[in-house]
């Protein structure tokens, strides 16, 4: 029922109910909105709390009540407005003077493109550097090109229907694998005291918890220290179709490598960037394998390493820190600028504690890495293995010298 | 709180108080900031170093003529260091002097753990105020998950426990305000407890205002040359991208240099304001000529 102070735009009578089911239609779409009642009524109190003849100011408080994080910031205007008002376009608070090349808050994403260097760094390199890399590719030809010429027919396409799974054989060795992988890190110690029966600081508060049981007197005093420090791991994987027949186990171990350690980060790339970490860690045992679903152009289609590597860089910087490690699965097999791969490789080998790179095809005989992505690499890698087995991947980071 | 601050019942009033404070919100920031005040739930306010998000809680603060306590979070904070630790050496002494007196173990227990052997750290601070206090957690990303987790029951009841003392709770709820530069992932359960705003880089017409409230002195044709430049930067795929703090930075050294406006010289001179990185340096050099070009 309609009331005469709801705005006109409500579509389905009174406020209440339209905030049910805008939070229906929130869950409904691909983002995982966690909107339940108490968002509900939070959204209620919102709403009595701003002006609600203004569409802007609902817009922004039910956005700043539903929204949780910068994805879901990113698509909600669009919700919003296909659900109330579904025959308007969205109503973007333009500025009355655009931002003359800024990423300013407003600005549009063809702004965005048109006026970003970096963009425009990697537009005007594309189609040079993908016959470059056609050329640099094909002298190092063997049995193992015939990925890369599958690659090299859908460059810019991801396989958007193609769904990804996790497999679940072998969970168990990879598993095992990943506890290794981490248990072998030797980072230094934490800012953080534990209590320990021997350590370097005294423990004032069990000392004096103690002391009670003798009368007062200390006898047994307690002591703290700095635990060891727990490695973090940003893995990026090369979902393109060049790594087809590898990817699978690769992400497997992903996988695996976050059920091991909370300190994890996914990434799934091919002509696209994607953060899958959300995606993995809503499983948090072998019996739920996280679905997936398609990845976009970030599985299946053609391999911009050095393009994607910089969006990491620069979309989730925040995340390589000096005691990340950040291990590279991919097999090279580059269409992109090798000139932004190196600078992409630069920025993350100097934030990083190590930069692992694992090829595959390492273990092909007569694999050269002489493409013009792996020459680019190379320099910059602390440890470039094959590491297609449980086992090898368990050993990557054994005796590993962090530079951090 | 309203009935104090009349204007602060509106979005429009806060983005004008605000405004008197030198703080420049655009309609997003001033909606949640109505929300805090009215819903009484943290914000937590993501985005790129740089771009106001602590100065705000700075700015409500003064606003609402309330006390600003504020937690910098750090890899290792932990409970000792945020909520509260027990005065040990004066526990000592009070055992040692009061061991002839005669009081059983259970009178000396309550005696070492009331109150008065308490140090309050800023978040039991917090809650213990008179007037509710304006609640800085900043950089929460750069705290441990274990103590996210211990926030969620502050953030959440506005209460925390202390097991020799009990649950005690605020008497008034702070407005807290989260920050966070995504260095890692926040948990759902605690973004769940917070409103939600992202803060970007401001456009380039705020990045003015901004520059001009801050700085009175400056002419309007410079201001806008230093926002034309850092947007232009901030495009760039620096390691460090400049923020609106650079931005004054380098505004206030233009006008300390009495430079009316700009030009590559003093582009190379001062440089040094706002890129804070060789390699950053490196790739602003060589661009310096369409920078320059940008701003003549």
């Amino acid at each position: 029922m309609s009331t005469s102070k709801d705005p006109p735009w409500f579509p389905h009578g009174s406020l209440l109910e339209n905030l049910i089911a805008f939070s229906q239609h929130l869950r409904r779409s691909g983002q995982k909105f966690s909107v339940g009642p108490q968002e509900v009524q939070d959204g209620l109190l919102a709403l009595g709390a701003i002006h609600l003849g203004s569409i802007q100011e609902v817009r922004l408080a039910l956005k700043l009540v539903m929204c949780s994080n910068l994805e879901q910031e990113r698509v909600f205007d669009d919700l919003f407005f296909q659900f109330f008002l579904p025959s308007r376009k969205r109503l973007e608070a333009r500025p009355s003077r655009s931002s003359p090349g800024g990423l300013g808050e407003t600005a549009g994403k063809s702004q965005h493109t048109q006026n970003n260097p970096s963009e425009a760094i990697l537009d005007a390199h594309s189609p040079r550097m993908q016959g470059q890399a056609r050329q640099s590719d094909d002298q190092n030809t063997d049995n193992w090109a015939a990925p890369l010429l599958r690659a090299m027919f859908s460059r810019t396409a991801g396989s958007e229907t193609l769904e990804v799974e996790i497999p679940q054989q072998g969970l168990d060795e990879m598993l095992r694998a990943a506890t290794q992988l981490v248990n072998q890190v030797r980072l230094g110690r934490s800012r953080r005291w534990d209590t320990t029966s021997k350590g370097s600081r005294f423990h004032f508060r069990r000392t004096l918890r103690k002391a009670l049981h003798t009368g007062g007197d200390p006898i047994y005093p307690a002591w703290q220290h700095h635990p060891k420090r727990q490695p973090r791991f940003v893995f990026v994987l090369d979902g393109s179709r060049s790594m087809q027949g590898y990817s699978d186990r690769l992400l497997q171990f992903a996988f695996a490598l976050r059920l091991r350690c909370n300190r994890v980060e996914v990434f799934s790339f091919s002509t696209a960037l994607e953060r899958i970490t959300r995606q993995l860690e809503k499983a948090r045992s072998l019996a739920e394998r996280p679905e997936l679903g398609q990845l976009g152009q970030a599985w299946g289609g053609g391999t911009k390493i050095g393009e994607n590597l910089l969006r990491l860089e620069q979309k989730f910087g925040g995340l390589i820190r000096s005691d990340t490690i950040v291990i590279m699965a991919s097999d090279g097999l580059d269409t992109g600028a090798p000139d932004v791969l190196d600078y992409a490789l630069r920025q993350v080998y100097l934030r990083c504690a190590a930069l692992i790179w694992l090829n595959p095809l390492l273990s092909t005989q007569g694999y050269d890495p002489k493409a013009n992505c792996m020459k680019t690499a190379l320099p910059y890698l602390d440890r470039f293995c094959a590491a297609s087995t449980p086992e090898e991947l368990g050993r990557l980071t054994h005796q590993l010298r962090l530079r951090k | 709180m309203s009935q104090t601050h009349p204007q602060l019942g509106s979005v429009e009033g806060i983005q004008a108080v605000l405004r008197e404070r030198n703080y420049i919100a655009d309609l997003p920031m001033a909606t949640a900031l109505r929300l805090v005040m009215a819903l009484h739930k943290p914000l937590l306010v993501e985005g790129p170093a740089g771009v106001g998000k602590t100065q705000v809680a700075k700015t409500l603060a003064d606003v609402l003529d309330t006390r600003l306590i504020r937690l910098q979070c750090y890899e290792g904070l932990d409970t000792a260091q945020a909520l509260y630790e027990w005065n040990y050496p004066k526990q000592m002494l009070h055992i040692r002097l009061t061991e002839n007196v005669g009081e059983s173990v259970a009178q000396r227990e309550a005696e070492i753990f009331s109150e008065g052997y308490l140090l309050r750290r800023p978040l039991l601070e917090a809650i213990s105020q008179d007037a509710p206090p304006v609640l800085l957690i900043d950089e929460i990303d750069r705290a441990d998950e274990e103590f996210e987790a211990f926030l969620l029951e502050l953030l959440a009841e506005f209460q925390v426990t202390i097991p020799e003392l009990g649950t005690l709770t605020a008497r008034h709820r702070p407005y807290v305000i989260l920050t966070s530069n995504r260095s890692r992932e926040l948990s759902d359960a605690l973004r769940r407890r917070c409103l939600y705003l992202w803060q970007n880089y401001p456009a380039f017409d705020k990045e003015v205002e901004i520059i001009r409230v801050k700085l009175p002195g400056i002419n309007q044709r410079l201001a806008e040359k230093v926002a034309t430049v850092m947007a232009h930067l901030r495009e760039l795929p620096l390691s460090k991208a400049p923020g609106v703090a650079e931005s004054l930075d380098w505004a206030q050294a233009l006008v300390s240099l009495h430079k009316e406006s700009l030009d590559l010289p003093i582009l190379e001179q001062t440089w040094g304001v706002i890129l804070k990185d060789r390699d950053d340096l490196a790739l602003v050099e060589a661009q310096k000529h369409r920078i320059a070009e940008l701003v003549a």
